[in-house]
């Protein structure tokens, strides 16, 4: 899961960030709202976390300008302006979240895992594909009732594919959603990750549909 | 010095004074003007008369031949004839005196004619007064002539009373209709300051409107001496709200900055840096304080900002946009009852921090449901969110909202949002009440003023 954090405070955003990346997040960070708009409107991100006090352009105009460019990205606004006003304000800007700081860092995790979720078209907390579970609340695999164990990057692409569970998800998109933006990426690894994960899931649960990417199937 | 108690406090009352001031010494000099000049037609009628008799006199009058001055024909004609009226002739040469009838043989008491060359060379008589044998007073004429010889000096006399009296009589009717006259000036002035002053009076009422929240600023002003007065309430108006809306924005990023390093510290403490959790809670008391002045000051600028007139039910629904997405994973049923068209007269950021707290409050503990309803109840627009949760014990209902009691408790979602409600209410004269719902939860009753169209008020309140 790819997020764009907009934080234009220095410490905190990298404080959040390295929570977020030790929930197996990939962080990318803007630290003012024209890389802001510029990140939102050029890249593929599951979610953004948006300040509204932000250097160059506030944050709601940010957030109204990914809307009208169609960005339809899940967007948490975390601030410190939390009036009533504001909140409205971010809604009707579209926004899909409201945390006012200062927050609880678990509760930023799970709401930005529920807005992935939902924006993927899940009503219920805990996916099924077959033997297979993912409770995206808690972000934790479950394989015939039994905890999974994976590393980071195995996290990131197996959560990618199973909220798009029995669909073709692109190998691009895959990469962009499980690297860093300024990570050196071998074409080769995402290859070298599904074979691991269809190592460790058994069977051919991972589909590679040539050409075109791979899919998560309850085929077993 | 001065009195200050002489010093009328209105304009009206001012112009009042001086025009009724200016009205009576215009009056009074009129009158004496007037008067005067009566006294002297009334005069000049009884010289001529007085003269005209000189004349007569002086051309009947002869020497008869004892050497005795005597008149060639009677000249005794009314009122000259009537004794003792006053109206007397006597010729007088030196040793013998012919007189009127009327004298019925008694003398003029006159003093010597004042008489100079010119008056005798032009046969002028002069003024005089005198008395018949000092029982009244008489106005006369004299002159002195040259006739057959003799040096006569002729004297006619009119009671003083025919002078003074049609000049008295005529005050009778000069003062009363000298007074009637000041009184239709003043009620016209009157008139004239109640008409000259009532742009003034519609500015104080649009004020008065602008300070009860029904109009935002003072309408363009016709009257040309009011309206650079108008501009200018109108500049200092924008200005007390640019001033307004900075300081909120002030404290917005004062919110901003201190919250943000908060933020930071809360991040930046765990178990291992913070085992008992006491630098954590010192941290959430520093949040608690920032809420608490932030809404202190928030108090303080919704005091001077109420004019506004916000639909609810618009209102409402942005609220529940935002509401139902921050509770997406609840799944609460919202059902909304607001009366069409209703408007409060309070500030718009002020009506969705009361809203979107009680709201969002009825959102955390209802179990499946939230409603809303409002209606108009005489002023106040009667607002009430009820949710089906857990409800409040009755004992704690009046405790929860008030200001200040929880500000150091941690119990999220409790206290703080209510007395922050609660406050707002008061200060647009509205209140908030918490109940036991019907069947179960809680029911939260917000009563704020309505918005009344300004023609309703006209003439119902006074000015103050």
């Amino acid at each position: 899961m790819r997020v764009l954090l907009v934080e234009d405070d220095e410490d905190l955003s990298g404080r959040i960030a390295a929570v977020l990346r030790s929930e197996n997040f990939v962080v990318d960070i803007a630290r003012n709202g024209e890389d802001a708009r510029h990140a939102g409107l050029t890249e593929l991100f599951d979610v953004a976390i948006l300040d509204l006090g932000l250097p160059k352009i506030d944050g709601v105009s940010v957030l109204k300008e990914w809307r009208d460019g169609s960005r339809n990205l899940p967007v948490l606004v975390l601030t410190a302006r939390d009036g009533w006003p504001d909140k409205v304000a971010s809604f009707k800007a579209g926004a899909d979240d409201f945390l006012a700081k200062p927050f609880k860092v678990e509760e930023l995790v799970l709401r930005l895992r529920a807005l992935v979720r939902r924006a993927a078209g899940h009503a219920a907390a805990r996916l099924t594909c077959g033997a297979l579970v993912f409770d995206a609340q808690l972000g934790t695999f479950e394989l015939d009732g039994l905890p999974l164990k994976l590393t980071a990057l195995e996290w990131r692409v197996l959560s990618c594919l199973m909220l798009r569970k029995e669909m073709v998800v692109d190998r691009r998109e895959l990469t962009e959603r499980v690297y860093d933006g300024d990570a050196e990426v071998d074409s080769n690894s995402i290859e070298v990750i599904i074979a691991r994960l269809r190592k460790k899931l058994g069977g051919d649960r991972i589909e590679t549909v040539r050409g075109r990417g791979y899919m998560l199937t309850s085929a077993s | 010095m001065k009195a200050p108690a002489l010093k009328p406090r209105s304009i009206a009352g001012r112009l009042l004074m001086f025009s009724g001031i200016f009205v009576t010494l215009a009056l009074v000099v009129a009158a004496i003007v007037l008067w005067l000049a009566l006294k002297t037609v009334v005069r000049e009628q009884v010289d001529q008369r007085l003269d005209t008799q000189i004349g007569a006199l002086a051309g009947a009058v002869t020497r008869d031949a004892q050497g005795r001055i005597t008149l060639s024909a009677p000249l005794d004609a009314p009122p000259f004839d009537r004794p003792s009226s006053g109206w007397y002739w006597q010729i007088d040469d030196g040793q013998q005196r012919l007189t009127s009838r009327s004298l019925m043989n008694g003398t003029i008491d006159a003093p010597p004619p004042r008489q100079d060359l010119r008056h005798v060379l032009m046969g002028m008589p002069t003024s005089g007064t005198g008395g018949d044998r000092g029982r009244r007073p008489l106005y006369l004429r004299q002159a002195i002539r040259s006739i057959d010889g003799m040096t006569l000096t002729i004297t006619t006399t009119a009671p003083m009373i025919a002078l003074v009296g049609p000049a008295l009589r005529a005050l009778f009717w000069l003062v009363p209709s000298m007074l009637l006259l000041g009184l239709v000036l003043m009620a016209g002035t009157l008139w004239q300051i109640r008409f000259g002053l009532r742009p003034l009076k519609s500015m104080a009422a649009n004020i008065d409107a602008i300070n009860r929240g029904e109009r935002a600023r003072l309408p363009d002003e016709a009257t040309v001496e009011l309206a650079p007065l108008a501009l200018k309430t109108n500049a200092l108006l924008a200005a007390n709200e640019e001033r307004l809306a900075a300081t909120r924005m002030q404290f917005a990023n004062l919110a901003h900055g201190l919250k943000t390093p908060v933020a930071s510290l809360l991040l930046a403490l765990d178990e291992k840096n913070d085992p008992q959790g006491a630098l954590r809670s010192l941290a959430a008391r520093i949040d608690n304080r920032i809420k608490h002045h932030l809404a202190a000051a928030r108090r303080v600028m919704a005091s001077t900002d109420n004019v506004a007139s916000i639909d609810l039910a618009a209102s409402v629904a942005d609220l529940h946009r935002a509401i139902s997405q921050i509770h997406a994973e609840r799944k609460i049923a919202f059902d909304t009852d607001i009366a069409k068209g209703l408007r409060v007269a309070c500030d718009e950021s002020d009506v969705e921090e009361m809203l979107g707290n009680l709201i969002d409050n009825a959102f955390k503990w209802a179990t499946s449901r939230v409603t809303v309803r409002a209606r108009r109840d005489g002023p106040t627009a009667r607002i009430t969110i009820e949710d089906d949760g857990p409800g409040i014990p009755p004992d704690r209902l009046a405790a929860v909202v008030q200001p200040g009691v929880r500000e150091d408790e941690n119990v999220p979602g409790n206290g703080f949002g209510l007395s922050i409600v609660n406050e707002l209410a008061g200060l647009y004269g509205g209140s908030l009440v918490l109940e036991a719902n019907d069947a179960a939860g809680l029911r939260c009753v917000l009563c704020l003023p309505v918005t009344v169209p300004a023609s309703s008020f006209a003439g119902k309140r006074p000015l103050n």
